[in-house]
């Protein structure tokens, strides 16, 4: 979330959108349904207000022209998307994300912890049988105690090398010194 | 600038281990002035309590110090890994996990060993009563029992409450025939010391209940009822020198009033952690360095991660981050190609809803438009995070320094981190890797994510939350700092307190490790206080031992 397209102290800051805010207002509330649709069991991401908390926090954390600069980086594609059937917009949508990959990420990011810090998703949420508080750290959640006879493990597996055990290992096979691994982790 | 009385001890920082030595030297009588440059840390302060904490634990609660924007902070720069801290009352237990296993024994003679690290001064066995005394102050839960490490005294609590992850994966290491334990934890399973028992919340980050122990709960109010003089928002600038060779105190800055003190002390104690103590020794004229050691030897261990997903439920959301531990890979076996072990030493439970579907720490992430839903219903609450982490060879070129140009608010310069992992190091987390994948196969994963921490450019981005050995403690002036006492071997009334004296990483989170240091470390100052408050004989003469 560190990457800015924007500053604080973006020179234009002040320039007005070419979209009155109305429009920005409904291209705003479009793209978030685009990235979180609704269905008969989740409300879409307007209809939880994402577009709102969003606005605010590209505010707070990228600047104050993000919007913005948002907007125009999807018109550019081909928004705005009122008008527009779902498989043009999705496409809109596609192809902002192809050209602004790491702002694209950051946005859809933002959305979909906004959409899930709504009441009415941490409903939909237990309506899926799974326990759910959003403030969870007041209430906690049920668990069973740890009960010695039950849960304490049964395998007798696990040693350690004492102190005075510790002994020199033969490192000659290693070949630590001169090799060079380039290709490693998940590019193995 | 004006002057102030002359006090026994001073303590530069606030966090793990300078409440510590504040609370053994003041108990002892002593007079003792600490500085911490930022505040207290409310509960409010802590966005456990709020709708939005997912988005405050990516902005203002982010613990990674260059992401966020913090007036107590520093700057920080780094061209590898994530710097994560908080600076503040308590320190980085305001944002930690408390996950709390002990070094084993073979951690301390690695010298012996394979001779690519040092020996510590001391052993497994000097510092096992102090892990007893840290683990009683500071509240923990535990099983007794575990045969993969020496023996100990019961845990102040009892183990916490077993969750569906932690019976998932001890199935799957069962399966693979691999040892596993249920985890320690600097979290209460029962009421304790006036703190609450863990009410399973899963907001692990930091815990304002105070069911983990964050030290400025735990620790800070019987260090203050023993009459130490905690002064918040006071930065310190530079530790100063006299001519005897002995520190004098140090100059710091009131962030409130703007004014600069200066502090003088018969003994210095510097607590800032593996950053900011060789940042405040290098700005205060190469302090404590005729070995060039400061800095140098920056370990955060080797780190790798997975995230899998089961058929049945497991709510890993809920209940403490962290289930059991594996200690099957502690110990070197050359046969795996490289020295040193790793331990499956944070086995997590899955994030917020949000978090599951925004992307955790791999690249899994719930897709967005009309799949996303889909995706989560799926997912969510079928979820197991894992992380290995594994004991790194020092380097003398993995180092804090100081940055040329940038400074913090009052002027000193910001400490540039550098850190790249080793040939050795490689082999370890590509092994690592290999044994996450056995594990998710073993616990019958759908689908499982890998993480080695890399960009696309193949950096090795590690999230630095054990900031270690740039301090270390040595048995030889030349390749070491501090001794076995952490007495610095330049400056006979400095001691370093925090994690960067350990002169190795272990297998495992470092906090019990570094508190257990502090608390011997803090004894050995109140029991030599007044030889210690006069001398002026260098450390090296009598190598620790006065
Ligand atoms: C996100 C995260 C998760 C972690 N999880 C675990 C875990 O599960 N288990 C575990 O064992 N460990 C964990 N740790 C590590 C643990 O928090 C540290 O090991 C521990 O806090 C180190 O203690 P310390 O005293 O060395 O430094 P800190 O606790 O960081 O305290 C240093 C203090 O010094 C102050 N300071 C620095 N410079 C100055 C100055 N110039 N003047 C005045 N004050 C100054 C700082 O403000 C800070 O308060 C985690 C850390 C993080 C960040
Ligand atoms: S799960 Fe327990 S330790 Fe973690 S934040 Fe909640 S109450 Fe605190």
């Amino acid at each position: 979330m560190t990457e800015r397209i924007s500053s604080h102290a973006e020179p234009d800051a002040n320039r007005p959108s070419v979209l009155s805010p109305v429009a920005l207002a409904t291209l705003f509330g479009d793209l978030v349904d685009v990235l979180i649709p609704g269905n008969e069991n989740w409300p879409s991401g307007s209809a939880v207000g994402v577009h709102g908390l969003l606005l605010a926090r590209l505010v707070d954390e990228w600047g104050e022209a993000e919007p913005r600069l948002v907007a125009e980086a999807l018109l550019a594609e081909g928004g705005p998307l009122a008008g527009h059937d779902p498989a043009r917009r999705r496409e809109i949508v596609e192809r902002f994300e192809a050209a602004r990959p790491n702002l694209f990420a950051r946005l859809n990011a933002a959305v979909v912890l906004a959409y899930y810090e709504s009441p009415l998703v941490a409903e939909a949420i237990r309506k899926l049988g799974r326990p759910y508080q959003l403030h969870s750290h007041l209430t906690g959640y049920p668990s069973r105690p740890f009960d010695p006879a039950r849960d304490t493990p049964t395998h007798k597996r696990g040693a350690f090398v004492a102190t005075d055990a510790v002994k020199r290992v033969d490192l000659s096979g290693l070949d630590l010194e001169t090799t060079r691994t380039e290709t490693w982790g998940t590019r193995r | 600038m004006t002057a102030q009385r002359t006090c026994d001890v001073l303590i530069i920082g606030a966090g793990a281990t300078g409440s510590l030595a504040a609370l053994v030297l003041s108990q002892a009588g002593l007079d003792v002035v600490c500085l911490e440059q930022g505040s207290w840390v409310e509960e409010k302060d802590h966005p456990h309590l709020r709708s939005d904490w997912t988005w405050q634990r990516k902005t203002n609660w982010n613990p990674d110090v260059t992401k966020r924007r913090h007036p107590d902070d520093y700057p920080v720069k780094s061209n590898s890994s994530q710097i994560l801290m908080w600076n503040g009352v308590g320190g980085s237990t305001n944002v930690y996990g408390a996950v709390w296993p002990r070094y084993r024994p073979s951690d301390f003679r690695k010298g012996t060993e394979h001779g690519l690290q040092p020996d510590w001064p001391l052993a497994y066995e000097d510092l096992a009563p102090f892990y007893e005394q840290a683990d009683r102050l500071v509240g923990v839960s535990g099983l007794n029992g575990d045969r993969a490490m020496p023996g100990r005294e019961p845990s102040p609590t009892g183990p916490l409450p077993p969750s569906k992850v932690s019976k998932r994966l001890a199935d799957a290491f069962d399966r693979l025939g691999w040892h596993w334990w249920p985890v320690e934890a600097g979290v209460i399973s029962s009421d304790y010391d006036g703190r609450p028992a863990c009410n399973g919340c899963g907001t692990c980050n930091g815990c304002p209940r105070g069911s983990m122990s964050k030290y400025s709960m735990s620790i800070w109010p019987k260090a203050l009822e023993a009459g130490t003089e905690l002064r918040i928002n006071a930065r310190v600038l530079k530790i100063e020198k006299g001519s005897d060779g002995r520190a004098t105190g140090a100059l710091y800055i009131d962030r409130n009033t703007g004014h600069s003190h200066f502090q003088k002390a018969r003994i210095v104690v510097v607590a800032a952690n593996g950053v900011g103590t060789p940042r405040l020794l290098l700005a205060s004229d190469n302090l404590a360095n005729q070995s060039d050691q400061v800095g140098r030897n920056l370990l955060h261990h080797t780190l790798v991660a997975g995230e899998m997903f089961v058929d049945q439920p497991v709510d890993g959301h809920t209940g403490y981050v962290a289930s059991l531990i594996s200690r099957e890979f502690a110990e070197t076996d050359t046969s795996r190609g490289f020295v040193n072990g790793f331990n499956f030493n944070c086995v997590t439970s899955s994030p917020s809803a949000g978090e599951t579907a925004a992307g955790w720490f791999t690249n899994s992430k719930a897709p967005w438009g009309a799949d996303h839903h889909a995706w989560f219903e799926r997912h969510f609450g079928h979820g197991i995070g894992i992380f290995a982490i594994g004991d790194d060879l020092p380097n003398p070129n993995n180092r804090v320094t100081l940055d040329p140009f940038l400074t913090d608010s009052d002027g000193v310069p910001a400490p540039v981190t550098h850190y790249e992992p080793g040939e050795n190091d490689k082999r370890m987390m590509t092994y690592m890797l290999d044994r996450i994948e056995d594990v998710a196969k073993a616990a019958g994963a759908f689908e499982y994510h890998l993480h080695d921490y890399r960009d696309a450019e193949g950096v090795y981005r590690t999230p630095a939350w054990h900031m270690i050995g740039t301090a270390r403690m040595g048995a030889d002036p030349e390749t070491s700092v501090v001794n076995k006492w952490h007495q610095s071997w330049d400056v006979p009334n400095l001691f370093i307190m925090d994690g960067s004296v350990l002169a190795t990483g272990g297998v495992v989170n470092p906090t019990p490790t570094i508190s257990a240091l502090a608390l011997r470390a803090a004894g050995y100052i109140r029991d030599n206080f007044a030889q210690l408050s006069t001398t002026t004989r260098a450390a090296e003469l009598n190598r620790g031992d006065l």
